[in-house]
């Protein structure tokens, strides 16, 4: 039957994406409706951000719909990396920090996630 | 799971090393050698599965060396991981170019750089998996002699060496020319995979508790499917059938009278789902073909979530940008001729600029 995503995860690279569809695949999700947009690094996410949210928010009347933003904090930190994103005048209900720690092919790996769920507040 | 291939002298393949993960892509411009180094692999899966002479069409004819070169001698190195050991394995073909003869001159396995199996001037030296020194004779050097040696009490990693090489599977899917109709299981999948029902029959009959997985999955994918049956159509003969449901009727289609990308999508999702956890190796050629768009992404999850545990390795050669956008920057190697002819590879990850382009669209700009 034809594919209908209703979940896109914009994230920097395979890991961050596989983390997600796990993550949602735990919660009952399945692959089918989950979008990974992925690219190289930071820059991508934040340059892809605002498009996605605008294609989110013209199909925010669908039910179960969801942005979920996975962005490295890097070397900014976790406030000023949100503020980035704020200034795109999003409205941001919640927003998770999870350092997580990524265990693959043996190494212990600690990663700062930026969890960031956008929600048709407006 | 292979971890490197060295090949030289083959084709545009010059002095040239692969370094190999769990999930690989292998991107680069038509003619680059991603299908060359797909063609290696089958050749010496083909050989060590002791099927074909070393101057057969799909192993190493003379027809494969490089065309600017005039030496003789063909070699592929292949490092294979087994248990967290490293094992490796080389091969060296003498050609005659002008009468297309070929033999092998040296066929050498070893862990440790320890010996597990020479063949060197005609001459098999055998070794235990203390490598101390077993047997020696004579052998065929127009074959592999590793792949007639028996499996014993003591040559245990060199038989786990050919028994992951035998469950490589390269191919490239043309769904049009699969065959409905099988008269015997195969264990081999061929390189275009048009024995595909054979194949299916010979997987089913070991693995019949993955069948409901697979059918699954491919409700989710195929309008109305129900499963995938293999009822006799003659004497010996079964034909790959799918039975349908819709609008309240149930009936039957064989595999022949479906398109040509719901025949992909059954091939695979067959290939992760049911080879999944028999230790099958994956070299597929541009995979994505005849899937529509929304259909790709998620195979290719399932077959990256897979790989390095069911599935303990997967390679793949592709053009196509939802490939690269998703395995690209983490794990793509970039194959590209020099201006001397020589293929050379580098990772993808060096393309990716802070400018926030996609890499399939730096590739796609030539900005590469």
């Amino acid at each position: 039957m034809p594919r209908r995503v209703n979940i896109v995860i914009l994230c920097e690279d395979t890991q961050q994406g596989v983390f997600a569809n796990r993550f949602l695949e735990l919660a009952g999700k399945s692959i089918r409706v989950m979008r990974i947009e992925k690219g190289p690094g930071e820059a991508f996410v934040r340059k892809q951000f605002p498009k996605e949210l605008a294609y989110y928010r013209a199909r925010k009347h669908k039910v179960d719909q969801a942005l979920i933003v996975i962005i490295d904090a890097d070397t900014l930190g976790v406030t000023k990396r949100v503020k980035q994103l704020v200034t795109h005048r999003m409205t941001i209900l919640l927003i998770h920090l999870a350092e997580t720690i990524h265990v693959q092919n043996g190494h212990r790996q600690h990663v700062n996630l930026l969890f960031t769920t956008v929600h048709p507040l407006e | 799971m292979i971890r490197r291939l060295y090949i030289d002298n083959y084709k545009c393949l010059v002095n040239f090393e692969l370094p190999l993960q769990e999930a690989t892509l292998l991107l680069g411009p038509n003619g680059a050698g991603k299908t060359s180094v797909l063609d290696v692999v089958f050749a010496l899966r083909r050989l060590l599965s002791g099927q074909v002479k070393v101057t057969d069409a799909d192993a190493f004819p003379s027809a494969t060396l490089t065309r600017w070169q005039s030496r003789k001698i063909q070699t592929v190195e292949m490092d294979v991981l087994l248990d967290s050991e490293e094992i490796r394995y080389r091969l060296e073909i003498e050609h005659r170019r002008a009468t297309g003869e070929a033999r092998i001159i040296v066929e050498r396995l070893e862990s440790g750089k320890r010996p597990l199996f020479v063949f060197e001037k005609g001459e098999v030296h055998l070794y235990r998996d203390d490598h101390s020194e077993g047997p020696v004779f004579g052998a065929d050097w127009t074959e592999s002699a590793l792949a007639r040696v028996s499996p014993r009490d003591d040559n245990t990693r060199l038989n786990q060496f050919l028994d992951s090489i035998r469950k490589t599977i390269v191919c490239g899917l043309y769904p049009a020319g699969f065959r409905t109709e099988a008269s015997a299981a195969d264990a081999m999948l061929r390189r275009d995979a048009n024995n595909f029902a054979a194949w299916y029959q010979h997987l089913v009959l070991e693995r019949q508790e993955k069948l409901p997985e697979l059918f699954d999955a491919l409700q989710e994918v195929i309008d109305g499917f129900r499963s995938l049956s293999m009822p006799p159509v003659g004497l010996d003969t079964r034909a790959l059938m799918l039975a349908i449901e819709e609008h309240g009727q149930r009936y039957e289609l064989r595999l022949d009278e479906i398109s040509d990308g719901q025949r992909a999508l059954v091939a695979l999702y067959s290939l992760v789902r049911l080879a999944a956890g028999q230790g099958y190796t994956l070299f597929l050629d541009e995979p994505e073909n005849y899937l529509a768009l929304a259909e790709i992404q998620p195979w290719l999850i399932e077959l990256v979530n897979a790989s390095g545990g069911e599935v303990p390795q997967a390679v793949l050669c592709s053009h196509h940008p939802e490939l690269i956008d998703y395995l690209g920057v983490d794990h793509g190697l970039v194959l590209r001729r020099e201006s001397s002819g020589v293929t050379v590879v580098r990772p993808a990850s060096e393309l990716a600029t802070d400018g926030g382009l996609r890499l399939s669209d730096i590739i796609a700009r030539g900005w590469e």
